[in-house]
């Protein structure tokens, strides 16, 4: 009998964000929007309520945890709960990554692709 | 600063937007979002920017992640009973919009009738009915994802309920013949079997052939013993019976159907 391997969903955008703002240094919420609102240029924008649902459910999955509450001098002085990206979390960005290696590299065989930026695979 | 004024304002205003989450949400995430918040603003503000828009931007967006908290937060019981009670709400609208808007006007040519015209009680029962099957039906029916399953467990709900509805409104048989209770009791009958065959397919396929066979033979009985009071007469409630006994075979063969795919998959 053919053996099925079990397909794992794409991530969605935010949690895909989310874990590349995570991948190089732990940070705290803010640090995460405005580090997700660069990497994407923009594009992809997250207020509170999305950003900590998206959290919440990422820890709940074991792709990042809670790391110490420290003050950030940039921010003045609160304390924020800082968040850092988990091994699970890791393998869960480099699979992504993957994925999105090999879609480009189709559409490059079958020229689709007009320009390629920094991340050209 | 008046920029600051504000934005102490609208952080007070966020902190107490927020205390609409679950509460095991807004522990554990509450003085997080309302710092994010105010980070945001402070940032805007010393850029120079209008934080009114981006507060409200949030604010709208911590509304949106309330109702999806509060709507995961449901227990299961809870979701239950969420669809049937909008289902029933949005039904009863009908008769309610139908007597609001005359839409149904009494026949001239008789007097008796009075048109479309629902007491309290009648929306009160409907109601109730209807919401009794919907919840029957979610209760039952989420117990497999398969389709001929659910189709099944529709069909059957469907028929209890015309079955209930019919002999409540004008009776089966007769006005008081003794054999319409049995008819109310049919889809006891089918909870029970159901219950006992633990809404496994092939135990509540056989429950339903049942009920089928009920059907045919309540009439059989009536004829026997309870006779006098026969209307609308012999043929026309076998008849209907029948049609009732069809509904609950269709049932019977789309969850033994189901059953028969799921021996299926277990024999591969």
């Amino acid at each position: 009998m053919a053996r099925i391997t079990p397909t794992i969903p794409p991530l969605t955008p935010a949690v895909l964000h989310i874990l590349l703002a995570l991948s190089a240094e732990e940070r705290h919420g803010y640090g995460i929007m405005k580090q997700v609102q660069f990497d994407s240029d923009g594009k992809v924008t997250m207020g509170p309520g999305t950003l900590y649902g998206s959290l919440g459910r990422m820890i709940d999955a074991g792709l990042i945890r809670e790391s110490e509450k420290k003050v950030d001098p940039a921010m003045g002085d609160e304390r924020r709960i800082y968040y850092r990206i988990t091994g699970a979390g890791q393998k869960a960005l480099a699979r992504e990554l993957e994925r999105y290696r090999a879609v480009v590299a189709v559409a490059r065989e079958r020229h689709l692709v007009p320009k390629l930026r920094a991340y050209a695979v | 600063m008046r920029s600051e004024r504000i934005i102490r304002q609208y952080r007070g205003w966020y902190g107490r937007l927020l205390r609409l989450y679950p509460a095991g949400y807004y522990a554990r995430f509450g003085e997080q979002m309302e710092q994010t918040f105010a980070d945001v603003l402070r940032e805007r503000g010393e850029d120079g920017r209008s934080v009114n828009r981006y507060a409200l931007w949030m604010l709208a967006d911590t509304v949106r992640g309330i109702i999806k908290q509060k709507v995961g937060a449901l227990t299961i019981n809870s979701r239950l009973m969420l669809r049937p009670a909008i289902m029933t709400a949005a039904l009863l609208l009908i008769p309610y919009f139908i007597m609001k808007f005359n839409l149904v006007l009494p026949d001239p040519n008789r007097p008796e009738d009075q048109g479309f015209n629902w007491t309290l009680g009648d929306f009160v029962f409907m109601g109730a009915l209807v919401f009794t099957a919907g919840f029957v039906f979610e209760f039952i029916a989420s117990r497999s994802r398969d389709l001929l399953y659910r189709a099944g467990v529709a069909l059957a709900t469907l028929t209890a309920f015309l079955l209930v509805w019919v002999n409540l409104a004008v009776g089966f048989i007769g006005d008081d013949n003794p054999a319409n209770v049995l008819y109310l009791l049919m889809p006891l009958m089918g909870l029970v079997g159901a219950g006992f065959a633990r809404f496994k397919p092939e135990g509540m396929s056989r429950t339903l052939f049942a009920l089928a066979a009920a059907q045919m033979v309540i009439p059989v009985i009536a004829v026997t013993f309870w006779s006098a009071d026969f209307a609308p007469g012999v043929a026309p409630v076998f008849g209907l019976s029948a049609i009732f006994a069809l509904m609950w075979m269709g049932a019977g063969l789309l969850i033994q159907q189901a059953s028969l795919k799921l021996n299926t998959k277990k024999g591969m």
